[in-house]
């Protein structure tokens, strides 16, 4: 009898551990994650590191170079973000790329608003890729780039 | 001529086997897809070249010096027009022009009046005057609407060619902002899109 009775605890203990982790799943949002550093190889030599690029993988992040990150902001409040890439590779490199905005706490605005836009490089070939924030809620970016 | 038992039950087996196939061959696979994709599948106009032209065209309005000027203490007026579809497709020029209006709204440096449903708004205010079943104090006044101070235009246009094998389309999209009690225009801008698409020589 004692052994059903420690079996039904250690159940119910369980069924409750399953339901807060549902129950914590649920109340998951899309938050900024701590994008990989990226290195940005400035057009002086110098370099910095960059957490607002996002790799879709590693070999695009070997086939473009990032020279250029600028973080402005319109005169109206707008975050108006800029990123330069130069193609490395050898042929002709397709890809694709949308940027993410985020709150000041770090939540996803407007997730369904942002396009994919493809873009086509040749070895050397630069390429500037810019977009302007949908609200002056949006504090962070990412740019997000993946082969297409 | 003798027929063989044995081979004539395979004809209903191989009949069976054939139509599977074929059936096979004919399903169709459906689910849901990324909306905001760039991945075209023909050379017509398709929603990620309507959600590729609106961005960039939003991004150049707000980004333009005399538009930031004119949105950094208010929102001005805007009204759109009905955008020109020169192309040989038939296009929802009104859909493309719903998603721009949007995002400009969303970005909170716009107000904007909508004529399109001005037949409607008409016929509710007669009724709130006219029918006697609403409070006078509670109906809308006619004349008190705000007027629109820039009109928003578009063209789409395009130019496409074929040799058989390939076809390349091209797609231009301008828009205009015109000052209304001006009369000059505040912002332009153009967007083109290519597209091509090649038949291989060999397979289905």
């Amino acid at each position: 009898m004692k052994t059903r009775k420690a079996l039904v605890g250690v159940f119910s203990a369980s069924g409750l551990g399953l339901a807060l982790l549902v129950g914590g799943g649920c109340r998951t949002t899309p938050t900024v994650k701590a994008a990989p550093a990226v290195t940005v190889y400035r057009a002086d030599g110098g370099t910095d590191i960059s957490h607002e690029i996002a790799f879709g993988n590693t070999r695009l992040s070997r086939d473009l170079r990032i020279t250029e990150v600028r973080r402005q902001t319109t005169e109206h409040g707008l975050l108006h973000p800029s990123v330069t890439a130069v193609s490395m590779y050898g042929g002709t490199l397709n890809f694709e790329y949308r940027f993410g905005w985020f709150d000041g706490s770090g939540y996803e605005i407007g997730a369904d608003t942002s396009s994919w836009k493809p873009v086509t490089l040749q070895k050397g070939e630069a390429r500037t890729f810019e977009s302007v924030a949908p609200t002056t809620d949006a504090k962070e970016f990412r740019l997000k780039i993946r082969a297409r | 001529m003798k027929l063989d038992v044995r081979s004539l039950a395979l004809v209903p087996c191989a009949a069976l086997v054939a139509l599977a196939v074929a059936s096979g061959c004919a399903s169709t696979k459906v689910g849901y897809s990324d909306p905001l994709s760039s991945k075209p599948i023909t050379t017509d106009w398709e929603a990620g070249d309507l959600h590729q032209i609106a961005e960039r065209m939003v991004d150049s309005m707000l980004t333009t010096p005399s538009v930031v000027q004119a949105t950094a203490q208010r929102a001005p007026v805007l009204s759109v027009g009905k955008a020109k579809n020169k192309t040989m497709q038939h296009i929802d020029t009104e859909s493309l022009t719903d998603t721009i209006r949007t995002r400009l709204m969303r970005s909170g440096k716009f107000q904007f009046v909508d004529r399109t449903t001005d037949d409607q708004v008409a016929e509710e205010m007669k009724f709130q005057q006219e029918s006697g079943l609403v409070d006078p104090q509670k109906a809308v006044q006619v004349g008190q609407q705000s007027g629109a101070e820039y009109l928003l235009t578009a063209n789409l246009a395009e130019i496409a060619n074929s040799d058989g094998r390939t076809r390349d389309v091209f797609y231009k999209f301008t828009m205009n902002l015109k000052n209304l009690r001006t009369g000059l225009l505040e912002w332009s801008e153009e967007k083109e899109l290519r597209k091509v698409s090649t038949k291989k020589r060999f397979g289905f």
